[in-house]
């Protein structure tokens, strides 16, 4: 797939040949990706494409699954993470993920925030400064400073996404991973996230799978397309929108899919 | 065209509204009918129970005071209190949770978040579902063999204590389970994509989640603990013993047994009847209120976690 | 096929382009025909033609606008509908100039200074960039494009020549200045119809792809 592979210079990512089978079945075939420092990819493809299961390869979260087998270099700032004396605790500490639902932890607001930093040994006397930057980072200090010993599940869907989002960052990763994270979300709530990650991009390598082509157009940087477990087209998400080269990535964006 | 067209339209629509309603008389008389019968079961099941509760708070009551409550029987146990038996009954409770909660949750937790899919903990899996089917009088004789004689614990509070801990340790095991089933699969992961490990997601997130369906459980076993009288018949339980134990190799009286004595083996069946029921009522009142007590800490721990 | 009716609205869009395209044609042909004959009754006709072209200006931007908000149309759909715009405006243009032809014969009092020669060679250039960018432009035939404006050169050429010519006669003979005047205008117009031409080929290109040519 040599298209998958775009001239960066230093890509933060750098994923090569990934292959991943869930027991038969071949979900990835043949991915490769360099994923650039401070900037947003967006993967797109239809349901069951392997964009989900790609970017669950980047923290390594498909370990948790059964009889999954998983082949291929993903090298992270020069670390292959499948390599074997690599801790995948420590991995997932670099590389956070929010997920498709908000689900936040039955707990208080601010003890959701504090969750990460507390049990990786943070002080108690820089706790309440970690929880309000990661709030603040996450735009939602101001809706909830007030009250942060109420629970966190009192809050709106929107809120608790980003309040995930707030619970991500307190553990200060470098990448973080998106996985639809606003398919369960109102469109406004939805637009603040979306501005949410534009910002943060100044900090952190944002990778995002989502089902909204007009999302994935109007935030990222660069864009992937998934298509039966393959890579078919990488790029700037300009080239992509305007002028895809493969037909099916044509397809797919123009909805004339199948 | 257009007019005839709005004509039929119109005559459909008729026959809709009227065959709706026909089906939704329909469906109300099979309700109403369903409904009845529901009504009627949960009535005769509230009924029973109201009738039994009723029977023995009527009969028993006369006999319950103070010096019931806490004195030594007296008399061949045809008068005096039934304190030993009740203090008995409560160690029997914290000796057998102590080990049975611990351990089953831990069993628990590992058939549940480490174990896969194996031949092995298939085979822990119907051991323990068999465990439970087990009858009790089985476990009371296990327990007078291992812990009676062979590990020499003679009839005792301790081995008494540890066989009704086997006889809970499958209800509780189910009961935290099923509990930790009903974690939601996203609390996991995103505490393990923050760079939690495991059982520090375990400890921290998922156990707190789950902590009101194991208190539900761990209440059914103690029900059982309090009521069983085969498991502690080898073990440990004294006929007659007018003084507390001393220790946890002190043999013990129980509510249970006693109830059982006074009513088949007794001198005085007749005489003791009233200390027979106020028995059985100070036996009931103890399970219903620990039932209170797991109903309490399940709604504390429910507010906690939700909103 | 998903999306039918998606589809058929941009079907829809570019066959009001062509239609448009043949009515300029059309506009075109008739007022250099006025133009060259001095015919001012065929001249008339061919301005009350512009009122339709408005109408359907008008319809087509507003199909375009619907199709943006409403379908947010993505890859080569969103290039046609842009260079839709674009050529629509384009083609605006060529009728306005067409106009202005038009309006000579009205004007023109005694005849031509000089037979239309070269005049008349600039409008068949013109005439043939117009036919072909159109049909570049149905077919998305990049090469018909390319050589539809290559033609842009001649009719530079033809235009900065009868220029030099009736700037000569003129300052030979005044009297005639009004009339040549006239004809100076009519190749000037001739010039930017070729021009605009040129810029319908360029959305051609650019729609068939991606890619942004300077082809003038």
């Amino acid at each position: 797939m040599t298209e998958g592979i775009q001239n960066v210079s230093k890509p933060q990512i750098k994923v090569e040949n990934l292959n991943l089978w869930y027991g038969e079945k071949q979900a990835l075939k043949n991915v490769s990706m360099n994923i650039p420092k401070n900037s947003i990819t967006a993967l797109i493809g239809p349901s069951g494409c392997g964009k989900s299961t790609f970017i669950r390869c980047l923290n390594r979260m498909n370990d948790l699954i059964n009889n999954c087998k998983i082949e291929g270099k993903v090298t992270i700032e020069s670390d292959n993470i499948y390599g074997p004396d690599v801790d995948v605790v420590d991995l997932r500490k670099s590389v956070g993920m929010v997920f498709q639902k908000p689900n936040p932890f039955p707990m208080s607001i601010y003890d959701n925030v504090a969750y990460g930093p507390r049990i990786h040994g943070a002080n108690r006397k820089d706790l309440d400064g970690i929880v309000e930057q990661a709030l603040h980072s996450a735009a939602i200090w101001d809706e909830v400073s007030d009250r942060l010993k109420s629970p966190a599940l009192s809050l709106s869907g929107g809120q608790q996404q980003r309040l995930c989002i707030a619970r991500t960052l307190a553990v200060k990763p470098k990448i973080i991973l998106f996985d639809e994270p606003t398919s369960a979300l109102d469109p406004i709530s939805t637009l603040r996230i979306e501005d949410l990650t534009m910002n943060l991009k100044k900090d952190y390598t944002i990778v995002i799978v989502t089902h909204n082509m007009q999302q994935a157009a109007r935030i990222s940087d660069y864009t992937g397309f998934f298509l039966m477990g393959e890579l078919i087209e990488f790029g700037q998400t300009k080239q992509i929108f305007q002028n895809p080269r493969e037909k099916s990535t044509e397809d797919y964006i123009t909805g004339r899919f199948g | 065209m257009e007019l005839n067209a709005d004509v039929k339209e119109s005559d459909h629509k008729a026959t809709r509204v009227q065959g709706g309603l026909n089906f939704r008389l329909n469906a109300k008389t099979s309700e109403k009918i369903a409904f009845a019968f529901l009504g009627l079961s949960v009535l005769i099941v509230v009924g029973f129970v109201l009738v039994i509760l009723a029977y023995i708070v009527y009969n028993g009551y006369n006999a319950i005071n103070i010096g019931f409550l806490t004195e030594m029987p007296r008399l061949m146990m045809t008068q005096g209190g039934i304190y030993p038996a009740i203090v008995g009954t409560l160690y029997l409770i914290i000796g057998s949770m102590t080990v049975a909660l611990p351990v089953g949750v831990m069993v628990a937790i590992y058939l549940n978040e480490y174990a896969g899919e194996t031949r092995t903990t298939w085979l822990i899996e119907m051991a323990i579902n068999n465990l439970a089917g087990t009858p009790s009088v089985v476990f009371g004789l296990f327990g007078l063999a291992l812990f009676v004689k062979y590990f020499g614990f003679g009839p005792s509070l301790l081995s008494s204590s540890l066989t009704l801990s086997l006889l809970i340790l499958p209800v509780i095991i189910r009961a935290t389970e099923e509990a930790l089933l009903t974690v939601p699969k996203e609390y996991r992961e995103s505490s393990l994509a923050l760079g939690v490990s495991k059982w520090q997601t375990i400890r921290h997130v998922v156990l707190p989640a789950a902590i009101p369906g194991i208190v539900t459980g761990s209440v059914l076993s103690i029900g059982r603990v309090a009521g069983e009288t085969a498991p502690i018949l080898f073990t440990g339980v004294a006929y007659f013993l007018p003084r507390l134990p001393d220790s946890v190799y002190s043999q013990f009286m129980a509510l249970p047994y006693h109830l059982f004595v006074l009513a088949t083996a007794g001198t005085n069946i007749a005489k003791t009847r009233s200390i027979q029921y106020g028995t059985a009522l100070v036996l009931l009142i103890i399970v219903l209120g620990l039932n209170l007590v797991a109903v309490l800490i399940r709604r504390h721990y429910r507010k906690k976690l939700k909103v | 096929m998903t999306r039918e009716q998606y589809v058929k609205q941009l079907d829809l869009l570019k066959e009001s382009v062509l239609s448009l395209g043949e009515m300029v044609e059309l506009i075109f042909r008739d007022s250099m025909t006025s133009v060259i004959n001095l015919d001012v009754k065929l001249a008339e006709k061919t301005l009350a033609l512009e009122p339709e072209v408005d109408k359907l200006e008008e319809d087509i931007e507003a199909s375009v606008f619907d199709l943006l908000a409403l379908q947010q149309p993505m890859a080569s759909d969103l290039r046609l509908v842009v260079s839709t715009l674009k050529i629509t405006a384009d083609l605006r243009r060529i009728v306005g100039l067409s106009i202005n032809i038009a309006k000579i014969p009205g004007r023109m009092e005694g005849g031509h200074v000089k037979p239309l020669i070269d005049t008349k060679k600039m409008a068949d250039a013109a005439a043939f960039m117009l036919e072909n960018s159109l049909k570049a432009f149905e077919a998305q035939d990049v090469e018909l494009a390319r050589t539809a404006a290559k033609r842009d050169e001649e009719v530079d050429k033809l235009f900065y020549a009868v220029w030099v010519e009736l700037i000569e006669m003129m300052a030979k003979d005044t009297s005639i200045i009004s009339r040549a005047t006239n004809l100076l205008f009519l190749i000037r117009y001739l010039e930017r119809i070729a021009d605009h031409c040129c810029n319908i080929c360029e959305s051609v290109v650019y729609l068939a792809t991606a890619e942004r040519v300077k082809l003038n």
